[in-house]
Formats: C-alpha cells, structure tokens, sequence
C-alpha cells in the first residue's frame, strides 16, 4: 500500500513537472568545470533541482562542458579565444593564483555587486557567501584591488612528509644530527631547521657503486615546493606590500635560492638530480611511497594518495623546516569559480557558484568519493574546502570521527588543516603569471649554476636580479601605463579594404598595359586566375585579415582582452635591446636548423631503400612511417623513457659500447641534441615527400646512365639529386619554417628547460601570447620570425635557380 | 653493361632484407611499446618490460601469491653475495616466527602460514628500515633482527595484500532522483550458492574487511552462480545502478549479472572480470539515455531480457555467475582489458561519424582546391603569380597562434561557431603547404604532353584533368595522407570552435574523457592505439598509389 502510494506521488508530480514544464522560463548555463566531471554531474542535477522554477524565478539547466587539462597549451588559448570572442561559458573553474592576473585585464566579471546584494537582501539565506566563511589567503587570492572576482572552492597546503621506514633505516645518524621526534627524542623524527633538513637529505641519499642516485633524501623542488616556499620561510616576500615593486630579488629569498643549490649539490647537482627525477612515476609507484625518495614538501592532497595508494605505508608529516629561529608554515593554492566578462546570464552563473561552494554540494560529491574509496577498500580523506566552516565539518564528519581511518592520517590532516591559518599565498598581481615563470627561471639558473658556478650566493643574486628586472618592467607598464591612443577597429578594417584596392589596381594598372609586351597570353592570364581563384578567396576571406591584424596588433599593446592601444615600434624595440629571452630563444631555433639536413638525408635514405619493388615493401613502408603517426604525447612519455639517464635504453646501448651516455633532457648541453635525435626518428614523415618524388624519376633515365657506364654514385649524384632538386628545395624551405615553430617536444618534455635550453621561438612566442597575455608583443615576435624566414627563403629561392632542375625550363 | 651474376643478386636481396627489418625494428619500437603497454595493469607498469605478463591460469581459489613488484628487493649497498646467503634464512626464520604467532593470528590463516610469498612480503616490507650493515653479519644475528620486528597486526596487514581471493561485500542502490540506499548495512551479508562448486565463507575477522569469501574449484564444472536478494525501499522503476563491492583474484574470470525485480529480468550486456587483487567497485547500471551520452560509462549495462517469476515487492535479486576463463581466454581477457574499457566508456561511433565526415570532406577539399592552385601558380603565367607565390609561402611562416583569434571571430561572425564548418570549408580553398608541395610536383613534369595537348585543342581544364593530375597522383596520394592524419589528430580546432559534444570527433572524444588526466597509462595507450590503427589501415592501402605513380610517369617515355 505504502509502496504504490509512493509510486502514485512520484507520478503526480512527474506529471505536474512536466505540465508546469511549458510555462517555465529556463534559462541554461554552460560551465566549464573540473576535470572530476562525473561527480559534478550528481551536483549539477541536485542543483537543478533546486532551481526548477517552482519559486517563480527561471528554471536554471546546466550544461558542463569539457575541461582541456590533458593538454595545458589549449586551456588559456581556448578561455582566453572564447572571452576574447565574446561567446564565454558563464561559468568557470579556474586556477586561484592566476585569478587577479586575468581580473585585472579586465577578462572576469567583479563580484562584489552580487556578494553585497546577498549581504543586504539575504543575510540568512543558508546560500549566502561572506568573508569570514573562508580562510583567510584563499580569500585574499581571490581578490584583486578590493573587489571579488573568485570564489575560492577547494585548497591545499604544503608540508613535509617523510617515509618513516627510510628515516629509521639511519636513526642514529639523524637523532645525531637533531632530526627527532618532539615528543621523545630517543626515537627519530623529522628535521625542523634548514641545517637539519641539509644533514638529513645528506644522510638519507645513497649512490651506487658507480657514483649514481639510487634513493635521495630530500629533493628541494620536488613534490610542490618551488622557490616560493622557501624565500618565504626565509622571511621574504616576493612582492612590496603595496604591489607596485617586485621583490624577487631580496636579500632573503638570494639566501633561499643559494640554500636550495647547497642541498642540491650534496647530492651531486641539479643535473643528477633531475636526471634521478625523470625515472620516477606516479600513482601507486610514487617514489614517496616506494621509498626511492625519503623526504618531499607536497600539497596535503598526497595525505589521500597514501590512504588511496598505500594505506599501510609508515609514513609522518611536519611543518616544512624552516631556517633556525623562524617559524614554520606553509603555502596554500587552489581553485576557484569565476564569471568570464560578457558571460551571457551572469545572475544564474552566481546562483551556481552559490550552490557549488554550499555544504550542501560538499556533501554529495564527498560522499560519492568516501563510498567510492570504501569500495576500493581503501579510506577517505577530503581535500580542504576553501571554507572554514565546510572545512571543519568535513574534517570532523570524514575523518576524525571516523574509526576505521588510521591516526597516522588524522594526525597528518590535522597538522595541515591547521596550519591553514598561518599559511601563505602566491601574491595577487597582474604580473602573477610572468612571476612564477620567472621564479621558475631564476630558480632553475640558481640550482644549475649557471652565471657564477663556484660562488653559490652571486649565482642565485644574479639569476634573481635578471629575473627581478623582467617583472618590474612587466609591471610598470601595468601600473604606469603611458598615455598611448587606443585603436580603433575601423581604421584597420579600412585599412585593409584599402591595401586590397590599391593593390589591385596598381596591380592591374601594372601588368594590364604591358601585358602584350610581357608576351602573356590573354586566354592563359585569365585562366590562371580561374584556377587560384580558391586560393585567392581564401586569402582574402580567412588569411589576409588575420595577418593585417596581427600587423597592427604588433604596433600595440594589446592583451586580447581590453582595446589595443597603439604604442608604435616599442614592441620591437624592446625586443631588440630590452628581452634576452628573445636572443636565448632564436640561438636555440637556430640550433635546431642543424636537424633540417640531418633529417633530410635520413628521410631521403630511408626513401631510396624503400623505393626498390621487392616483395613486402608495402608492410616496410608501414612500419618506416609508424614514428609519424603516433600521437604527441604518448611518443613524449616513451622517449622521456628511452632519454633517462639510468634506465633509458639509450645510455644502456651506448654503455654497450663503453660510452657514458649524458643526462639527456637534463642537460642544458644536451637536450637539443636529444630533441634533434628524436626528430631523426620522426623522420618517416619527410620520407613520403621523397618517396613521391623518386617515384617520378623516368627509369630511362637511369638506363642512360647505366649504357654510359655511370656506377650507383654517380647515377645518384647526376640523375637523382637533380631530379629530387625540386623536392629538396621544398624540404628545406618546410624544414625551415618547422623549426621555427618547433614547440609540441619542448613543451611537453622539458617545459623549455633546462636553463631555457629548449625555449624555442614558438614557445616563447606562446608564452608571450597565452600567459603573459602580450598579444601585440607576441605579434611583432611573429612578424620578426616571419621576416627571418622570408629573408632565408627568398635567399633559397634566389640561390634555387642556379641548383633546382625543373624539368620544364630544360 | 656489366653482368650481374646470379648469388650478387641473391646477396644484395638478402641485405636489402636484412637492412629493412633492421629499420622497421628500430622505427616499430614506440609501437611495439604502445601496443604492449596497453596490454599492462598498473602494477607492471614499472620497471619498463617489453611483454606484458601473462597470467597464471587459476584454477582454484584463493591462493597466496606476491605482486611482482612488492617483491623483496637487494639494497644497493649489500652485496650479491650477503644476499644471496641470508635471504633464504632470513625469510625461513620469518616464516618461523609467524607459525608462532599463529595462537593470535586467524584460523584460515593456518594452512598459509608456511607460504614463502607471506614471508617474503614481510621481509620486503622490513627492509625498508633495516640498516645495510645488518647484511654484513651472521645469519643468526641478522634474523635475529627481522623477527623481533614482526608481529601479528604486520602479518595481518600482509596477509591481506598476498591473500588472493574472490569475495563479495556491501551492494549500493542509486536512484534517479540521486537517493542512496545500503541495502547490506549492519545486517548479514547476503550471498548464497546457487550452483557449482563453490563454498560461500563469512569473513568478519581477521581481513580488512568484512565479506563473502567464495572457495571455488573448476575441476568439474566450468561455472558456478551466486545470488542476493535484497531490500529495495525506493520504487523500482526509479532504480538507477547497483554496486557491488568486491574483492577478485587475478583470474581473469568473468562475472556475468543478472538482476530480478517486479516480475522482470534484467541482463548485463557486458561481463566483468577478475582481474584485480585489490578490493573494487563494479557498477551495473539500467539502460536509459545515459547509455547515448557523453558521459564517461564506467557502468556496465544492464538489458531488459523478458519476464521473471521473481515479483516480490520490495525486492530485488541479484544473481552472479562466474564462469571459467578457459585456456588461453585468461590471457585474451586482460589483455584486451583496456581496449575494452576505451571502446566501452565512450560514444564511439558517434565521434568517429564525425571525424569521417570532417576527414572525407577535408580531403576532397585539399585535393581539389590545392591541385586547382598549384596547377595556376606552376603551370600557368600571370602576372604578379610569383609575388602571390611569396604569399601563399608567407601564411605558412606565420605562427597559428598569432592569428587565431581573428580567425575565429570571423567565424563567429558567419555564425559557424558549434558547427563543423570552420573544420573542412577552408580546405576548399587549399592549403599553403600543399600548394607549395604540388607546385614543385607540377614544374617538375615536362612540357612536350602539354602542348601537343594543345595542340589537340585542348583546354586548360582538359590539360589539368586529363595530364597533371593524373601525373602527380603520388603527390596527390601524399597529401590524402597527410590531411588524413592532420584531421583525424587535430585537437585544437575541434576544442575552440565546437561546444556540443555531439559534434566532438574523436580526438576530442577520447582524449577529453580523461583518459588522459586518470594517469590510467594502460587506458590510455588503448585509446592511442584505437586512435592510430586507422590511420595505420590507411597507409597501408594509400601508399599503393606510390607505385601505380610511376607506371602512369612511365609512359611519356
């Protein structure tokens, strides 16, 4: 009875829904969300289900649409393309730190109309957001100037973990050097001072009998540590209070890089290092857990990778150790919801954001993973929430309440919760991401030595003043902007419809009245056109108005988000004598043109073996072309793989013969060359080209040769090469522009290290255009490369005549 | 001319042999390796090993065994020889001490005991903390060490990672409307036989986790089926997925489900399989749209298949019917695990709908359109031809970026954004690398066809259709492949300019739906191999053309 009653109930209101359906005004959302989207989709039905337009307002429907974190070169180019175009999605999840970069070039929506609307008409509502629900930094970095622009969603604070059964192994020796536990200093414990973490990374970090890493004690920049950690507990801080001066360079954070170089070269430099890095894995292979790695500072988030991967894993966590007699803390970052400017429904979008940061949404996507985890038979662990509330509710409900959960992870959860209150957050500029980049770089050329190898604190002050100087720069021009004119669309619009009249008519003018001198045929003049009419309309319509914007973009500043300002040859001037990113990144273009012939006598050899008709050529041609088909990134992991140092195959052969082989892609020396010869290997695809081309020789030709007594060399050098002389020139022009837009390698397997070794043109070009949002600067790079390569190519093509053989000129 | 005799002949083939599959050896090695990983479980990933495992073939259940990577391995500063010479002790003394545990450990843990893999797990786990110079002493001495450490709750915690065995737990209820019902919680765990030779065990004590063990044997019969019939509080039509909790064995057998409830049957379309040895959600979901969406299908489905005489109310039976993996079925099992993850979890034959379509219309487009101009720029005079030349070389210098924005703002602007337009339409318009490259084809091929073409009367359309194109067909087969494999890889555009996943091809199809974020690197070697095998397919048949080029070029002699 009971039963079918519910049934009865469910339908009705089914058919009330459905009836009320018509009338209702539904208004969809599209979000862009985390890469967790299945879980999101429970919440985004409960929420819809809150907002089904029964109160009177719109019914609300969310549509999610796909993250593109798997690839990180497309995420800003697609958010940054769909702003910029005026179709955003109205909602986003989004990276916390970069935040007040974007809110500050005017790309997200302010909140702060909202959040004080909420506080005036509904205080009470259990929805409604406020300051003091959220901790502290995490707020902060969703600010920017004093207005809203985030709500933060989860966070994650640094601290020290450390593998027990590693710090027992060498007990002695570490209570020897005051590595104990505080509250029994009979028995070994986690070191809390700079000196101590030096001692212990030394004592814990054991080599081969070749001099090689087998485990390592503590590696300052693995895990998620980054200069940034360490400048800060040395008492610095990375920009002035009142944002307008970049303090990258102070006394403190010089003695933190020179710090960082010290632990390093206990164990044998950055280089070996890194080189010992590259072999470790993740998931439930983490050198952390297997012991390979003793000691690391990471988010708290491997707190649930342990419970996940390894629950019974002896393990401990502590405040990061900080230089003697300064307190320890740690350094939270997250993730948060923004309104993209332009967003189509705003005040829904808000609603949603609303909803996603309640407890309630909490819940359900906490408990869809505590019974998932309990399906593995493994324990949950929340990630913090951003708000204090939510935070402390969760902890309680999730974890310390819970017995089944081990005490080692309540105690290490607790640790990092707490510290929450004390923690530091990345400074929120509009030069943020320009920041951490040159953080990165000045960090990178201070482990590695770079400018003073011998003198440890000089290195780390030069790499961080060179850093220091591209920041300020940066930032002056935001904060000081001169008054340069904004440009207007409709000149270059103009603009272009006049080049292309003129053009054409000079052109008509031009070749019109001296046509018949020319000895043109009338009926051939016009049929040429015919047949590159496509060609012609696609320029016009898809090619030339994009290059024309770009020509003019180049003349201004422009960050894709706010109207192009017109400041003239400044972005070439400061190219040319202000950026030596500029001049570092064309030497290793540059570099790089040392392939193009080397790749081309490998395909073209490759094409002159497969060119000969024997049985089973087809399943050859295949397998010579494998190299070129496979996906990017896959072919990146395996030959990170093959490059490493220790276990790589390479090494291992050429140990074979009684080589050392280099560290590879972690060495500034090396890692073009290593890129250079996982090109070779990609070579199948210049192959085809070659192989078209062979097979076009006229075999007489060769007969003729052979009846005139020519051997294999000379047929080569006097029938093939002139006949391929064609397809030679168009291989090294293709070459040539190729590897000036070398960047998918780079980007994935070296992220332009190491000491910028693999900063490419394109990837600076990227850089500029993507991160640090200078469209116009990244423009003029585009028209000085472009210049670059028209410059070489019309040099081929001028030389071409006196080597190309076309058939038709003979 | 000289003679060549017949063993040169014979010699030079058999190099000509030898070098080739030396090259394809060396070019097939990332393939090899992808195919090969993509037949891993994650345990194998690492070290590096070229075959996957094959796994044992089990007969019988549960057994001891040890992950191959949780094996006990030699510290670096210990040598050979000390190894060598106290493990076997060291493990036996191990083993020793746990038989004389046994008064605190579990009684099902007895006839394990003496299993050299459960010493092993607890000498591996050891020594991690145990001092190198341990090694250097007798073989009383450093056991001596290893043995006072261990003690019941190391032996339990072992014991439950070696302990392979098949078990059932808790079942979840998922409704609709997003209730959650634990039919199992605080009562009896309800499993019982239905046939064949299995032994249902409760397991309360002594593991990690309360379950069902099932002892089963294979010998006689090849099957055996176990049920639940379980509590159901919502209404049955709003049932949306049931998850069972449980524990496999690395068999590889497969599990195969049945549900019954208001006088209907349900069918899993897709059968599960033991291929973990960790404890692990299966989830069985009914058919609905869901099955058509986008979204990941980390569920098995469930089929209506006819009527049942099960109509309790309130109820709901669920049946599992575990059938033996016979012969070489273990091994077909997981090694096509991934693959059948990657097939079953995305629409696939809608994403690969659309990527035909943008690669058919793609190619026709660049073949037409690029042998259109390419045949102007290199076969005809105009003026100002060569300085559009320079042009068509200038949009390839620069870089896309730079002029992506605009770009999609005209396309914006003709009200092609969320279409596949923008995918294929400037194809027809030609592209500038292959004009360049067709233009080298074309000025390479001799005037004397052309003009007696001429000659003849022929138009220019007739000269283009009749004498280049057929002569340039290697080239033109060249640039089908390359379009083809720009087009099917082509990540970026599809992710700006198409925000219905209805639309997605494949790239975005598969690569989107996480397979590459989960660190799941099996998946997603299985993805890429999916991804490329057509692409592969292609070549194969495609470079055909090659050679039917060089009989067409052949006859202008």
């Amino acid at each position: 009875m009971a039963r079918s009653l519910r049934v009865l109930t469910l339908t009705t209101v089914c058919c009330v829904a459905v009836a009320a359906a018509g009338a209702i005004d539904t208004v969809t959302i599209y979000y862009w969300g985390s890469e967790n989207d299945a879980l999101a989709l429970d919440q985004i039905q409960d929420f819809e289900s809150l907002h089904n337009g029964s109160d009177g307002r719109p019914a609300i429907n969310v549509i999610m649409g796909q993250s593109a974190t798997i690839n990180k070169t497309d995420d800003p180019q697609r958010l940054l393309t769909a702003v910029a175009g005026g179709d955003p999605p109205d909602v986003v999840w989004f990276d916390r730190f970069a935040v007040g970069e974007w809110a500050g070039r005017g790309a997200f929506q302010s909140l702060q109309p909202f959040l004080e609307r909420d506080q005036q008409t509904c205080p009470d509502d259990p929805f409604t957001l406020s300051e003091e629900q959220f901790f502290t930094p995490c707020w902060a970095e969703a600010n920017y100037r004093g207005e809203l622009f985030a709500v933060p969603s989860v966070t994650d604070n640094r601290i020290l973990y450390y593998n027990l059964d590693a710090l027992e192994k060498f007990a002695p020796e570490l209570i020897a050097a005051g590595c104990v536990n505080p509250d029994d200093p009979t028995k070994v414990g986690p070191p809390r001072t700079w000196p101590q973490l030096k001692d212990a990374a030394r004592i814990l970090t054991e080599w081969d009998d070749k001099g090689r890493l087998e485990k390592v004690g503590f590696i300052p920049n693995y895990g998620n540590s980054w200069l940034y950690i360490y400048g800060w507990l040395n008492g610095g801080t990375f920009m002035s209070d009142d944002g307008y001066t970049c303090t990258l360079n102070s006394p403190e954070i010089v003695d933190a890089l020179a710090y960082m170089t010290e632990v390093y070269d206990i164990m044998g430099g950055a280089e070996a290092v890194t080189a010992f890095q590259t072999a470790l894995q993740g998931g439930d292979l983490d050198p952390v857990l297997s012991g390979r790695v003793a000691m690391k500072i990471d988010c708290d988030w491997f707190i649930n990778h342990i419970a996940n991967m390894k629950r019974d894993m002896r393990f401990g966590v502590a405040l990061a150790p900080a230089p003697e007699g300064k307190p320890q803390f740690g350094w939270c970052g997250g993730w948060s919801w923004v309104i993209p400017a332009g967003a189509s429904n705003p005040d829904e979008a808000w609603e949603f954001i609303k909803y996603m940061s309640s407890q309630r949404a909490y819940k359900i996507r906490a408990d869809a993973q505590q019974q998932a985890a309990r399906g593995a038979g493994n324990v949950y662990i929340p990630d913090i929430s951003a708000r204090k509330d939510i935070s402390a509710w969760a902890m309680e409900h999730y974890v310390y309440s819970d017995p089944s959960i081990d005490e080692k992870f309540k105690v290490a959860k607790r640790i990092a919760v707490e510290a929450m209150a004390v923690s530091k957050c990345r400074p929120v500029t509009p030069v943020g991401q320009l920041l951490w980049n040159e953080q990165v770089r000045a960090m990178d050329s201070g482990i590695y030595k770079r400018y003073h190898p011998n003198d440890l604190v000089a290195n780390a002050k030069e790499a961080l003043n060179r850093g220091q100087a591209i920041v300020q720069a940066e930032l002056d021009r935001v904060y000081k902007p001169k008054p340069y004119p904004v440009l207007r669309w409709w000149p270059v619009v103009t603009g272009y419809i006049g080049i292309l009249v003129v053009g054409i008519t000079a052109m008509y003018l031009h070749f019109g009245r001296r046509m018949q001198a020319k000895g043109y045929f009338r009926r051939e003049f016009y049929a040429g056109y015919a047949f590159a009419s496509p060609w012609f309309f696609g320029f016009l319509v898809f090619g030339g108005g994009p290059l024309v914007f770009s020509v003019f973009m180049s003349f201004c500043e422009y960050n894709v988000l706010s109207p192009p300002k017109f400041i003239g040859f400044e972005n070439y001037v400061t190219m040319f004598s202000g950026d030596p990113l500029f001049y570092k990144s064309l030497w290793n273009t540059v570099f790089m043109a040392v392939g193009i012939p080397l790749g081309m006598t490998v395909s073209l050899a490759i094409a002159m073996l497969l060119n000969y008709e024997i049985k089973g050529m087809a399943v050859y041609r295949t397998f010579f072309y494998l190299p070129a088909i496979m996906p990017a990134v896959a072919a990146s992991i395996l030959w990170i793989w093959i490059f490493n140092p220790h276990e790589g195959i390479l090494n291992a052969l050429l140990g074979k013969v009684g080589l050392e082989g280099p560290a590879w892609l972690q060495n500034q020396y090396w890692s073009k060359p290593a890129l250079i010869l996982m090109g070779l290997w990609g070579a199948g695809a210049g192959m085809i080209v070659w192989l078209a081309g062979l097979k076009g020789i006229p075999k007489q030709l060769y007969e003729a040769a052979e009846i005139d007594g020519a051997g294999r060399w000379h047929k080569f050098r006097n029938v093939t090469v002139p006949m391929l002389s064609p397809y030679i020139l168009f291989n090294l022009i293709m070459g040539l522009i190729g590897t000036f837009q070398i960047f998918t390698q780079a980007f994935i397997m070296t992220q332009g290290g190491p000491v910028d070794s693999t900063l490419f043109y394109a990837y600076n070009l990227f850089n500029n255009a993507f991160r640090y949002m200078k469209m116009g600067y990244a423009s003029a790079m585009a028209w000085v490369l472009f210049g670059i390569i028209l410059v070489l190519t019309v040099i081929q093509l001028r030389i071409s005549k006196h080597w190309v053989h076309y058939e038709t000129e003979g | 001319m000289r003679r060549i005799t017949k063993s040169e002949r014979a010699f030079r083939r058999v190099f000509l042999h030898g070098a080739l599959v030396a090259g394809s050896i060396v070019f097939s090695v990332p393939f090899i390796w992808l195919a090969s990983t993509s037949c891993k479980v994650a345990d194998e990933m690492y070290p590096p090993r070229w075959v996957p495992q094959i796994p044992e073939r089990i007969v019988e259940s549960p057994y001891i065994a040890i992950r191959t990577n949780e094996r006990a391995e030699r510290p670096l500063k210990v040598t050979e020889e000390d190894w060598e010479r106290l493990v076997g002790p060291v493990e036996q003394a191990i083993t020793g001490r746990v038989v004389d545990l046994e008064s605190q450990l579990p009684e099902f843990y007895r006839p394990y005991l003496t299993e050299p893999d459960l010493a092993e797990g607890i000498f591996a786990r050891l020594l991690k903390r145990a001092p190198d110079a341990l090694f250097s002493q007798g073989e009383h001495e450093s056991s001596a060490w290893f043995v006072q450490l261990v003690d019941a709750s190391m032996v339990h915690e072992v014991f439950d990672a070696v302990y392979r065995r098949a078990a059932l737990s808790d079942v979840v209820f998922h409704g609709w409307d997003v209730t959650v019902e634990y039919p199992t919680e605080g009562g009896q765990l309800p499993w019982t036989r239905i046939e064949g030779d299995v032994e249902l065990i409760d397991r309360r004590e002594g593991l990690r986790r309360a379950a069902q063990e099932m002892h089963y044997a294979f010998d006689t019969c090849g099957a055996f089926r176990v049920r639940a019939d379980l509590p159901l509080e919502m209404a049955p039509e709003n049932l949306k997925k049931i998850v069972v909790s449980n524990h496999a064995d690395r068999s590889w057998h497969e599990i195969h489900a049945t549900v019954e409830m208001a006088g209907k049957r349900y069918e899993a379309a897709q059968p599960a399989f033991m291929g973990s040895d960790r404890w692990q959600d299966t989830t069985w979901q009914f058919a609905s749209a869901d099955d058509d969406s986008i979204k990941m299908k980390t569920w098995l489905r469930l089929d209506e298949a006819g009527l049942s005489d099960f109509r309790e109310h309130g109820k709901v039976r669920l049946t599992l019917t575990y059938s033996q993996a016979k012969g070489l079925m273990a091994a077909f099992n997981k090694y096509a695990n991934n693959y059948r993850d990657a097939l079953r979890m995305v629409p696939l034959l809608a994403y690969v709908k659309n990527s035909l379509i943008l690669v058919v219309l793609n190619i026709c487009g660049q073949l037409l359109g690029s042998s259109l101009v390419a045949f102007s720029f290199s076969r005809l005079r105009w003026p100002a031809r060569d300085f559009c030349f320079l042009l068509v070389l200038a949009t390839l210098m620069i870089p896309p970026q730079v002029t992506m924005i605009p770009v999609f703002l005209i396309f914006k602007n003709l009200g092609w954004y969320n279409t596949l337009r923008p995918l294929w339409v400037v194809s027809f318009c030609g592209s500038a690398f292959y004009i360049f490259l067709l233009r080298q084809f074309m000025r390479g091929i001799p005037s004397d066809l052309e003009d007696s073409a001429k000659i003849d009367g022929c138009g220019y359309l007739g000269i283009y259709a009749r004498i280049i194109v057929p002569l340039v067909k290697p080239a033109l087969a060249a640039i089908a492949i390359f379009t083809f494999m720009g087009c099917w890889n082509d990540f970026m555009g599809p992710l700006i300019y198409l925000n219905d996943q209805r639309l997605y091809p494949l790239s975005l199809g598969l690569f989107a739906l996480q397979v590459f974020q989960s660190g799941n690197y099996g998946l997603m070697m299985a993805a890429s191999v999916l991804m490329t095998l057509p692409v592969i397919l292609l070549f194969f048949a495609a470079q055909r053309h090659f050679i039917q080029g060089v009989t067409l070029t052949g006859i202008k002699g």
